[in-house]
């Protein structure tokens, strides 16, 4: 019998990226012998090992390749001790940091507050201190959050979080898990206009019932590369103008997001590290001892941080910076001719 | 502490196995394919898995089948899983029919994508853009950058035009303001990225080996 193509391509294995190569292998031609690393000798054939030793390398040329990468994490994992090195907040990030704690200390006690968690598995890590500390505020302020995500990666950290916070000792009267809305954009819409559904039981979701999404003192949206401030400035905002929303967001979604702080459809746009530190060491100052306003979480490592950043400047300069010499020099001479 | 594991048995176990499947993945930094590929296919597995669900549990089950089967159940709704189903079998009937819940998808996808971008980003953002009159200098000069920017970005993607001397000139300042803003996005990438490197290094030296606080 004969298969068809499509089940010939679902019985081949995912094909994998090529394993690093060694600086000397980048101009030849790739086969797929060469490409796997620690391999299996069969009969006649001289063995991996005496082949490496005759060429006089004791390595292969994949665990050379990789050799920079390990240097690169072990030298990371090195300045994780390095003490005293951290993200100073100034100007626009100290700013941000006013405007986010301004917006939670305005809240009354006891106010509804959104919380969109549609961050990326990816890029979590990034805001992930910023937003516990962001939700342990809002705790100890004595707001009642109801959390919902729109994105599936975003539901996962959701799941987490709520569980993280009921075991803190927030309860179904503080804390309300609105699910996963599919649709995207369209269940943005969808929120705006018929609230938060039939399907949330319990007391808060009772009271938010009533009034809609206007219930809302505060809308937080906890952004990602599907779902973000954006689509809430977008979807949201024309819908429930009198819904303020504040953002926490990635490094890499501030240049999308960034004028809408600047004409005040956001209220407060957390978006780099130094304000993501500065903002959770304030909260971790404010020092709530126990319960859902609890905030310990170590703080992301400064140190490795900045050292991973000069790190990339001169791997660009090395790797770039004799090219854009030559074509300065090229663009100079031009020019004078 | 990333919080994510409870203390106990359980989050012993569950930081184990973060902690062998992330040494399996960067195996691959010593060209050992093998462990990599088992990760990718368990990463495949449980993403497959966690997605099914999520679209039975949270989906399916409580917004089509059980308004649908309830005694109040919506007409619209019905129409929806035949709308549904019509997606679902689409590879076996013809292609005008199953045209239809891909046109009224596509359709609804783009006219909230474009209505929203008109009403809360062009048309804010432009106002937002305009220098008040009594706007103080810091302001105008502001603004005069941002115009000085935006035109040649904006003029840069003119392709097949006629030029003169000038717009040439501008079109490649906007080329080369438009690959500015694309490294230093790159910049904040890379970021991100180096965070998450930070933040695994993070997770074993401090919940695995105990080693940072």
């Amino acid at each position: 019998m004969t298969e068809s193509r499509d089940q010939q391509d679902a019985d081949k294995a995912p094909e994998l990226p090529e394993p690093p190569k060694a600086p000397e292998q980048a101009g030849e031609p790739e086969t797929i012998d060469r490409a796997e690393p620690l391999e299996t000798s069969e009969a006649g054939e001289t063995p991996p090992a005496e082949e490496r030793l005759r060429r006089g390398t004791r390595l292969s040329p994949a665990v050379r390749a990789g050799i920079p990468a390990l240097a690169l994490m072990i030298l990371l994992a090195i300045a994780s001790f390095i003490p005293g090195i951290d993200l100073t907040a100034s100007g626009s990030d100290a700013a941000a940091v006013r405007d986010l704690e301004a917006v939670v200390t305005g809240l009354p006690g006891g106010a509804p507050v959104l919380v969109d968690m549609d961050g990326d598995l990816g890029t979590y890590p990034e805001i992930r201190y910023a937003t516990r500390a962001a939700l342990a505020d809002l705790l100890r302020q004595g707001a009642n959050l109801a959390i919902v995500s729109f994105s599936p990666e975003g539901r996962a950290i959701a799941v987490a979080e709520i569980a993280r916070l009921r075991g803190l000792g927030a309860g179904p009267d503080r804390l309300l898990d609105l699910g996963f809305r599919s649709g995207g954009e369209a269940a943005l819409v969808q929120l705006a206009g018929s609230g938060i559904g039939p399907n949330p039981t319990g007391p808060l979701a009772d009271a938010l019932r009533k009034n809609g999404v206007g219930s809302f003192r505060l809308a937080l949206v906890i952004g990602g590369a599907d779902i973000g401030p954006r689509s809430w400035v977008e979807q949201v905002q024309p819908r429930v103008p009198d819904l303020p929303i504040a953002a926490i967001t990635p490094s890499f979604l501030l240049p999308e997001v960034l004028p809408y702080r600047g004409s005040g459809q956001l209220i407060a746009l957390v978006g780099t590290l130094p304000a993501d530190l500065a903002y959770g060491k304030q909260v971790a100052a404010k020092g709530a001892a126990f319960g859902p306003g609890t905030f310990t979480d170590r703080t992301p490592n400064s140190g490795a941080i900045v050292f991973g950043m000069l790190v990339a400047i001169a791997v660009l300069l090395a790797s770039s910076g004799g090219s854009l010499a030559g074509w300065a020099r090229a663009a100079w001479s031009g020019a004078r001719s | 502490m990333n919080g994510f594991f409870e203390t106990g048995a359980a989050g012993t176990v569950a930081t184990w196995l973060a902690v062998v499947v992330t040494l399996c993945v960067w195996s691959y930094l010593v060209g050992e394919r093998r462990l990599l590929r088992i990760s990718q296919l368990l990463l495949a597995g449980l993403a497959t898995g966690y997605l099914a669900l999520i679209a039975i549990r949270e989906v399916l089950i409580p917004q089509l089948i059980t308004p649908v089967t309830s005694s109040s159940a919506h007409p619209e709704l019905v129409v929806d899983l035949a709308l549904v189903g019509l997606l679902v079998v689409g590879r076996w009937l013809p292609r005008r029919l199953v045209a239809v819940p891909a046109a009224i998808l596509v359709g609804g996808t783009v006219g909230y994508a474009l209505g929203g971008a008109v009403s809360g980003t062009l048309l804010p953002q432009l106002a937002a853009g305009m220098i008040p009159v009594a706007a103080g200098p810091g302001d105008a000069l502001a603004g005069a950058i941002g115009v000085a920017i935006t035109v040649p970005v904006l003029l840069s993607f003119l392709h097949g035009v006629p030029r003169g001397r000038l717009l040439s000139g501008v079109v490649s300042t906007g080329r080369w303001l438009m690959l500015g803003g694309i490294g230093a996005w790159f910049g904040f990438l890379l970021l991100s990225r180096l965070a998450l490197l930070v933040d695994r290094i993070g997770f074993l030296l401090g919940d695995w080996l105990g080693l940072l606080r």
